[in-house]
Parts: structure tokens; sequence; C-alpha cells
């Protein structure tokens, strides 16, 4: 029953934390030295007083802050985010092309890593001074630390120049045609980039979920498993498991803003088309409204990411259930 | 009774630090984090020059005679480069951690000792954020105000404040509930003392671990955003040299290794003395 | 007789530490009839726990069975594969732990975790396993089983759960039913009904049970046979009545010392009749509650203590007894200002405690001091023993710095600890010195009132008594005033003048000890004393 309930105030909560970020998106424009009609009077060559003023009105900056603050938030929600400088588009619709292939590199990278990673991490606390334990200690550290860029040069190096397994670029092969080799084709683009993203947070998850289950396997609820005559199989997957992945899952959902900055550098790395690049040319072309345009979303994502995770969260803990 | 009277007394830390030197990975890593810490401090002394000085032909392989890593695609001495780059890393992957473990604790105390409205607040704007992507962020910070170091340190460091806060919080919400701090506090304890002197100290050990890897993580940051080009043109920086070498890597792809084993041994000294603090500074692998 | 059902033969466990294998149990014998129950008693870290879960094959990563035999139904259990032990645990030998709170896996709901049993051990269907488990369920005594058999063990009290665990162990019928510490973590009601319950199932299903506890008292009630435990070594063994009735070991004999003997002494009447003075602490019509939050926010408030008033008269003890969730506890750190109170008059020494406002009431709080629960963190870490016991003098009174240490040093060896420890950190005190420097503490800016909660509940019996005497001593050397809130009913018998038994935020009966103890008035006070497990059962009167 009450779950309704809770996805209306989680959705309603995500609203104003979205509604925050606009009005820090708008703090931000005002607080930049130099502003729209600066630089577009510096695109024309400089501009008379007359012209900027003109501008000015234009684009309403000659009105008190706040109604300014308001009128943006207005357009926002109409989906107008404004016009790119650089591009001469709506920021919307360049968002809305590319947002599709960051959607796909965010989610599989973080599927992917949750999966290997919980599975290492079991696998590796059955025996906690065992080989694979090590293994997986050191996988960990290896995977934290080697930066996310590097780790893509390297791999493209491996299996795109020296072994062409893979392609070295792009999201897909333009000269195929028909839905499902499309998609082949896509998820052959997709392994590299997605190796690279999940490599950092499989180390992360495998390290935490390791912990959480030997935590878990000395608990007395899995004494009483074991009391109960089950197989180590039962007593892990069934009973130790279910109760180690809340803490992996939640770290999963702080951990999404986290991959989507790793995107951008993944992106940057395999020439994936999605809104990282973007953000990283309209950041080097002063492209303000794009830039606050790809934050904005970006920002949307990750509640939406947080959405789900508190989702799942509730499926695995019947005692999150009851609280509102 | 008596046998203990001769006891020495051993307080957590010294305990602590016992444990830390017992554990050989952390050691090495703390070994391997002070020589570069060395580098950092006397390479540019001792290897002076400028880096960004073509001193060879583009491209030098390693080994050359002079040039221990060779030279990139201008012609830079890579060794040159990587001192200096040291020198950058270390300073803002510091202060990036010190400015995110002053602002956390600050946010996470207050909120997890006053609770009510207090809490409420803070922990909304950890939340908040917490739903900016770190990386877009600050690159729109230094997009907006400037590739300066200090911008980038301020910039990372207004990103990873939420998981200090976080840990901050959740030890106060502990420790408060510990009878030894309504003892102090029937003890004529104030406010203050209560929050920095009693629970302070107590909180402190996940807070040391997690401010050891904000450093790693920071280096990490800067790294990103010099690759991404994102920094100051000026000084040398060991993510710009691959950001700036990427190009090559078919010609010259030691241009890129290079720094990039440089970041990553840097970031695992780091983790394994962060991961050395926390075996250390673990209350639960201990005996009560 | 016929042969034993289980029996245990020069059993030595050893546990990996830092030096080395060390024992925890030694040439340990024991042996179990068909039906009966057999006691382990001992005190914490004599062996007994490890023991029941050697006898499982559960013993911790960390420990080994070094040598001996257990032999179920001719076979040597040590030696089994894993599968064939498998095949015991939970079918022939189920069993119980101390903490039914964590026993239970949170994330399935109880008759799941009953209908996993049948399932595993008799191949029962889904549908038939439920049912049974439905019917288990039932039989422990859980109101609407069909219903509660959905919910999750957080949604239970700790007694239901507990039955919960019951129904789990007994299942399958097995032969043998371990129960190690079942109720050590219940109130002392609940205690009194699972053991109805217990001994009600063991007789119906002729279950033979292994009961581990603390406390002779139990034993007494529950067990047929008894073997104590020291240190890990077995001291004595017997039948129930025999040992009880004529105990050969000093230890057995402190045990049977510390059971509480609940019946009325006669006492002076005119201590009563004494009472002349203004009392030191007077407490009105005092209300405590706190925000609990509901669903969209709303809060509501809960009534943890309603309206009390009670005296206490100086130079002596005023016990608050009530079982968990009574109140007595968060009453008592009202008064001291440690928790707030919404209504009500607490008048100490003449000072209306709780209008007192800013540096006021912190200078007040040098009149009355806490003695804690748990000595494991209630000591600050971080600091030395001296600093701890210095502390409030730093901040309260009017001591001048340089004559503070020497007053550290004298508390020292009023509670018995030596003035050369003072530099030593907590962790290197036992658990029975940390109070003691928790009671130096307490008595460092000379209150005239000191609160004990439930400042012997954590330690074992015999520490216990040391405590006890120990605060005894210095109420008689230093004129102390005690208000004292425990759980244990023989504890408090021993401490206190007046008695007041607290039940869901109400005081429901008060008076002085005898009254209390000697004729209970209120229905609640009566069970709370029935309740508690005691040696009169097995006590052999001479014949007249």
């Amino acid at each position: 029953m009450g779950f309704l309930v809770v996805l209306a105030q989680r959705t309603l909560y995500g609203l104003l934390l979205l509604l925050a970020v606009l009005v820090l998106n708008f703090t931000m424009i005002n607080l930049a030295p130099g502003d729209v009609v600066d630089t577009i009077a510096a695109d024309m060559g400089g501009a008379s007083a007359e012209l900027v003023a003109q501008i000015r009105a234009e684009y309403g900056l000659d009105q008190p802050v706040i109604v300014q603050l308001g009128n943006y938030v207005w357009r926002v929600f109409q989906f107008d985010l404004g016009q790119s400088y650089f591009y001469n588009r709506p920021v919307t619709e360049m968002i809305f092309e590319r947002l599709p292939a960051t959607l796909l590199l965010v989610f599989s990278a973080q599927i992917f890593a949750l999966v290997v990673g919980i599975l290492l991490g079991v696998f590796a606390a059955q025996r906690p001074n065992g080989i694979l334990s090590h293994i997986v200690t050191l996988f960990a550290l290896f995977g934290y630390a080697a930066p996310v860029f590097w780790t893509g040069i390297l791999l493209l190096i491996a299996f795109s120049l020296k072994i062409p397994l893979f392609p070295v670029a792009g999201m897909r092969d333009v000269t195929v045609e028909g839905f499902l080799p499309q998609a082949l084709s896509v998820a052959h683009h997709l392994v590299l980039p997605m190796l690279t993203l999940g490599s950092i947070f499989i180390a992360l998850y495998s390290r935490l979920c390791r912990a959480s289950m030997l935590e878990v396997l000395g608990s007395d609820y899995v004494r009483t498993a074991k009391a109960k005559g089950l197989s180590p199989r039962d007593v892990t997957m069934k009973h130790a498991l279910k109760n180690a992945l809340p803490p992996v899952v939640t770290l999963a959902g702080l951990q999404f803003s986290a991959v989507i900055s790793g995107a951008v550098l993944v992106e940057t790395v395999f020439s994936w088309p999605g809104l990282g690049q973007l953000a990283l040319t309209s950041i080097l072309a002063r492209d303000t409204p794009t830039i606050l345009g790809i934050l904005f979303f970006s920002a949307l994502v990750v509640i939406v990411g947080n959405l789900l995770t508190d989702l799942v969260l509730r499926l695995i803990d019947p005692r999150v259930r009851g609280k509102a | 009774m008596s046998e203990q009277t001769h006891l020495k007394a051993r307080s957590p830390f010294a305990e602590a630090f016992e444990m830390f030197r017992r554990n050989h990975a952390a050691v090495a890593g703390l070994v391997i984090l002070l020589a570069i810490v060395a580098v950092a401090i006397l390479g540019p002394v001792l290897y002076s020059g400028n880096p960004f000085d073509m001193v060879w032909a583009p491209f030098t392989p390693p080994g050359t005679e002079g040039y221990l890593f060779g030279t990139d695609y201008l012609g830079r001495d890579l060794l040159s480069l990587l001192i200096h780059g040291a020198r950058v890393s270390l300073t803002v992957g510091l202060a990036a951690a010190f400015v995110t473990v002053t602002i956390g604790i600050t946010i996470g105390a207050l909120a997890g000792f006053y609770r009510g409205w207090v809490e409420e607040v803070l922990m909304r704007l950890t939340e908040f954020f917490q739903v900016l992507p770190t990386l877009l962020f600050s690159m729109v910070i230094v997009a907006l105000f400037g590739a300066s170091l200090l911008m980038i340190t301020i910039a990372i460091g207004l990103v990873s404040w939420p998981a200090v806060a976080r840990i901050t919080r959740a030890e106060f919400l502990r420790i408060r509930e510990l009878e030894y701090v309504t003892a102090a506090r029937a003890g004529g304890v104030r406010n203050g003392g209560l929050m920095f002197r009693v629970i302070l100290p107590n909180a402190l050990p996940p807070i040391i671990v997690q401010a050891a890897l904000m450093v790693g993580s920071a280096i990490l940051f800067e790294a990103g955003l010099s690759f991404l080009g994102l920094t100051d043109p000026n000084v040398a920086s060991w993510g710009q040299i691959i950001g700036s070498n990427r190009q090559y890597i078919l010609d010259a792809s030691y241009t890129v290794t290079v720094p990039g084993i440089a970041i990553f041994i840097t970031v695992l000294a780091i983790s394994l003395v962060g991961d050395g603090l926390n075996d250390a500074l673990n209350p639960k692998l201990r005996e009560r | 007789m016929s042969a034993p059902l289980l029996s245990v033969e020069n059993l030595r466990i050893e546990l990996a530490t830092r030096g080395g294998m060390v024992p925890v149990v030694d040439d340990l014998s024991l042996w179990l009839n068909p039906g009966e129950t057999l006691s382990i008693v001992g005190e914490s870290g004599s062996g007994k726990s490890m023991t029941a879960l050697a006898v499982m094959g559960l013993l911790p990563r960390i420990g080994r069975v070094a040598a001996g035999r257990i032999m179920f139904e001719g076979q040597d259990m040590t030696q089994m594969e894993d599968a064939a032990l498998r095949r015991i645990r939970g079918n022939q030998i189920g069993m119980i732990f101390q903490e039914p709170m964590t026993s239970l896996n949170p994330v399935y709901t109880v008759g799941e975790q009953i209908a996993e049993v049948l399932r595993h051990h008799q191949n029962q269907g889904a549908a038939q396993a439920w049912a049974n488990a439905v019917d288990l369920l039932d039989a422990v005594r859980i109101p609407n089983a069909k219903g509660r058999a959905g919910t999750y063990p957080h949604e239970m009290s700790g007694g239901q759960r507990q039955r919960v665990m019951i129904a789990m162990a007994l299942a399958c019928r097995p032969k043998i039913l371990i129960a190690d510490e079942p109720t050590t973590a219940l109130d002392v009601t609940v205690q009194a009904e699972i053991f109805d319950l217990m001994r009600e199932l063991a007789k119906e299903t002729k279950t033979a049970t292994i009961l581990i506890t603390h406390d002779m008292g139990v034993v007494a009630e529950m067990a047929d046979r008894v073997v104590v435990m020291l240190k890990g070594e077995k001291v004595e063994d017997g039948t129930v009545t025999d040992l009880i009735n004529r105990p050969q070991h000093d230890y057995t004999k402190s045990l049977i010392a510390s059971v509480p003997h609940l019946t009325p002494e006669t006492r002076d009447e005119s201590e009563v009749a004494a009472q002349v003075d203004q009392p030191l602490l007077s407490v009105r019509d005092l209300t405590v509650q706190f925000p609990v939050k509901k669903r969209w926010g709303k809060r509501e408030m809960f009534t943890a203590v309603n309206g009390i008033s009670f005296d206490v008269e100086r130079g002596k003890t005023l016990a608050i007894v009530g079982e968990s969730g009574s109140g007595k506890t968060t009453a008592a750190l009202a008064v001291a200002r440690l928790v707030a109170a919404q209504a009500g008059h607490v008048t100490l020494d003449r000072t209306d405690m709780l209008t007192l406002e800013g540096e006021a009431l912190r200078q007040a709080r040098a009149n009355v001091q806490v003695i804690f629960q748990d000595p494991y963190s209630s000591l600050n870490p971080r600091l030395r023993a001296g600093a701890i016991v210095r502390e409030p003098m730093d901040n309260l009174g009017n001591l001048p710095a340089a004559q503070r240490d020497a007053r550290v040093a004298e508390l020292f060896e009023q509670v018995g600890l030596e003035p050369a420890q003072m530099h030593l950190f907590p962790h290197q005190f036992s658990g029975g010195q940390r109070q003691r420097i928790s009671i130096a503490r307490a008595l460092s800016t000379n209150p005239s009132l000191i609160i004990c909660d439930e400042a012997v509940s954590a330690l074992d019996v015999i520490i216990q008594a040391q405590i006890l005497d120990l605060l005894k001593d210095l109420q008689r050397d230093l004129d102390l005033t005690y208000l004292f809130i425990s759980h244990d009913l023989g504890v408090v018998q021993q401490m206190c003048d007046d008695v007041a038994v607290m039940y869901m935020g109400d005081i429901v009966e008060y008076g002085t000890r005898n009254a209390v103890f000697a004729s209970p008035q209120q229905d609640y006070t009566r069970n709370l004393l029935a309740a508690v497990p005691s040696v009169e059962s097995v006590i052999e009167h001479p014949a007249p």
C-alpha cells in the first residue's frame, strides 16, 4: 500500500532537488565574470552601448534578478534551456540527441559493475584468506588507483590498435542497416567503454561486497541457518547474500554522479557521442547555456538513479519498507 | 590487580600505530609515498630547468642517453615533466583533501550533534551536492571562474565533501548516544567541549581513513581535469601530459603509459596507507 | 537405564589467538540421557557456549576440537563428514540462541524460516511446509499464527522471536534441543513464559534438552542434572537436588548464593518510622515524552514517563524496578536533567532542578552524578582513567587545580583501585574495574545524589556481588543517597530501602522494601516476583 505514496514522496523530493539545481545554475551564471551579452558582443567584434542595451532587453537581463530567476525556471519547465551560442541550436534539442548514448553507457557500466562486483565479493568472502580473496583485494586496489582515462587508452591500444577486436571510436557502424545488426554494432562499440568505466566501480563494489558478506557471515542469523542444517550454498546464497546486498546497493546509488563523471572521460577517450563530449566542447567554447543544460540533465539522471536505488532497497529489505 | 600497577599505559593511538607497523603492505605504501613526496619537494631543485622547454627531437624513445623517459610530441623531457607534475598532483591532492575534510567535518558534526532542524537542513544540503555529477560540476566551476590551481582545488573540495560529512554525522549519531558522552555532560562539560573534545576524537578514525583516500581521489580528479585540458596551461601536470599526447599513442605509447603509471603508483600507495589505517583504527578488529 | 543419547568424552576445544592455540574447554566429559534436561552452568568465558557449538559442529573459524569425542547414536560427530553433520543439525539436534533479536534472518518472514527446515529435512512441499509452520507457531503460542506467519522478525517482540526460534528448532522433532542462554536477553516475566513453554514441549515431544545458563535459579527450576564449568573445565556435576543442597566446590557455592531469595526478612520497624527530615529528592508528577516520527512527517508524542511521584531520604536508597520499556531509566535521567522532562517538579536539596537553565544548570550537575550500565561504553576510550575521574572536577566545583590529582588518587583508593593505575587507559581494565572507575568519577564532585542506572547488570554474578558491596560500604562511609535503577529483583532486594515498581511509564507500586517484597499489593508486582527463578523448589528442608 505505502509503495505508491513513497514513490510519490521521493519523486516530489527529486523535483525539489532539481529546482535547487536550477537555482544553483542561475546563481553561477550571474556570479561568473562576463555574461551572455559580453560574449555575443565579443563575437560580433564589439558592439555599441545601444546595441548592448538592446540585447540585454532581449535576454530579459534588465529585469530584477528574482524575475529573471522566475523566468529561467519557467522556461526550463517548458523544456527550454535556451540557445547554444556555439552551435546556435536549442540546447534541449542537442541534449536529447546525445542523452541516449550517455544513458546506455552509464547504466550498462553500472549494472555490469554491480553484477561482477557482487559475484567477486561473494566468492572472495567464502575464503577470507584464499587466493581469490587476495586477487579481489588487489584488483580493487588497482581498479581504484588507475585513472579511468588511462585505463581506457591502454585498452584502446591493446584491443583496438594492436589486436583489432573492437572499434576505435564512435557508437555504431553507419553502414549497417536493420534493427538487429545496428543493435549488435552498438553492443560491439560499447564493450570497451563499458569495461573501462565499469572497472573503477567493480573495484568499489567487490570490495564492499566482500566486507559486507564477511560481516553477515559472522552474524547470528547465519549461525541459525547453519544450525538448521542447510548446505553452505543455501546459507551463502539465500541467507547471507540478501542481507549483504543493501550496503552495496546503497553505495551504487551514491556512485551515480561518479559514474556520470567517469563517463565524461570515457566518452572523450572513445569518442562516444554522449553528453560528456558535448560538455567538453561547450566548456572549451564557453557555451554557458549548453554547459548548464548538461549539468541540469545529468543531475536529473542522478536523481532518477537514486530513486531506482531506493526502490531496489525496498524490494530487498523489509525493514526499509515500513519507513516513509 | 597489583601486577597491573606496573602495566605501561597504552593509548588507543599507540596500539593503532603498532597495528599499522605490522601491516607490510601499508608500510610499503607509506615508503613509496614518502619517496614520491621527496621527489616532489627536491626534484625540481635537483632537476632544474623549465619542463616546457623543447630539449630534443620529439618522440625520442625512453632510454635515450640523458632522457630516461624520452621526450613527448613537442620534444619536452618527459622525466622533467613528471617531476614537476608530482609537485602539482600532491599539492592539489593534499589541499583539496584538506578543504574536503574541513567542510565535511563541520557540516557532519553540526548535523550529528544538534539533530533536529539543523540536521535536516544540513543533510538536505549534502544530498543536493551529491546529486551534482562531481566532474561535470567542477568542470563548470573551472570553466566559469578560470582554470587556476586554486580554483581547481576549491572545485574538487566543493564536490567531494559530502562523503566526509555523511561519515562524520553517522559517527556523531552513534557516539553521542554512548554512555561516556552522557557521563561527560553530567560532569559539566559544555556543548562545544562535548562536540570537539569528547565526540570528535572518538569519531576520527573513519574520518582519517576517508581523508587519506580523499587525497588519492583528489589526485585522480585533478588528473581527469587536466587530461581534458581544464588546467592551468603554465604548470606541468600528469593528466595534462596524457591528454596532450593522446593523439600519438600509436607512435609513442610511452608518453601515455609513463605518466599514467606515476598517477597509478601514487594513488595505489595512498590507498595502501588508507587500508592500513583502516585496519589499525577499526575497533572491530580489536578485542574490546 | 539405557545408553546415553549424547556423550561428550574428554573434549578439548582450542581457539587460535595471536599467542597460538589457547584451550577454552579442556577435558570435559558429560552425557545426556533421553528425555532429560541437562544444564551447563558457568559465567561468561567458562566455555559453556563453545561446548554447545562444538556439539553442533558450528565452532567459529578460529576454533577446533583438539581432542576428545562427541558421541551421538554411536557415531563420533567430530569425525563426521560435513554432509552427514548437516543431516543431524536442525533435524536430530535443534538449537536456540541467546539473542532472539539477531538470530532470525531479518529479510525473510518467520513462516518461511520455519517452513525452510521442513522442506530441507523432510522434503515437504511448499504448501505442506507452510501449513506445518503455521501449526508450529500455534504450538509455541503465537496468537493468530496463520496471520503472523507472514510477518517479518522486526515486527515481533523479543519474546515472540524466541518462540519462533523454538518452533524452528523443534520443527523436525529433534532428539536433542540445545538452548544457549535462551532467556538472558529477555525480561523476567517473558523468561518465565518461555521456560513454561519449553518444559511443556519437551515433555510432549520427549526431547532431551541441554540448557546453558549462568543462573542457578534457572537450573533449579528447569534441569534434572547439572554440570558446573569454570574457565573451560568442569568443577563438579550431579543431580540438581544433590548439587544445590550439597555443593562441594566454592565456586558452586557462590553461584548458589547469588540467586535471590525473595523472601521477606523482618526488619527493625523503627527504621521505617524515622522519617522526620525533608527528603533529599522529591519528585512530583514527572512526565517525559518523546516525539515519534510518523508517516508524512507527522510527529506524535510517546509518553515514556507518565506523571510519577516519589521521594528519596538522605542516606537511603530508592530502587526503581521495571522491565525494559517501563520508563525507569528515562525517569532517572530526567531527574538529573540528562533527558528533558515535559512536566512536573524535581526538588533536589531544595533546588528546583527542572527550572534551571544555562550555567546554573551546569553547576547544579555537580550535585547529581550517574553510574552507567555498560562498563565498556561508559568510559571515554581516549582518556586515561585518572583524567576520566578528574573531568567533572575540572568542569564543576571549586577544588583548586593543584589538589585535584590528590583527590583522584584518594578516590581510586576509596573504590578499591590503586592510584598507580591512574595513567592507564580504560581498555586495560576488566569490566569490574571499569565499573569502579565509573563509581570514582561519580563521587568526584561530592554529589548528594547518585543515580545507579543498571550499574551491575552487565557484570558476572561474582563481580556483581563485589561491586554491590562497594556501593553499600561507600553509602555507609560517605552518607550517600542512591537512586538505584534495575530490572533485577535480586539485586534490588539486596540494595534498597524503598522500592518503586514501574510499568509502562507509571509507578504501579511504591513502598518500603519489606512491604513490596513481602506483601505486594498489585498483580503486576506479584507476577514479577513469582517470575524470578529461585532455588526454593529443590532445597531440602530438614524434617521438623
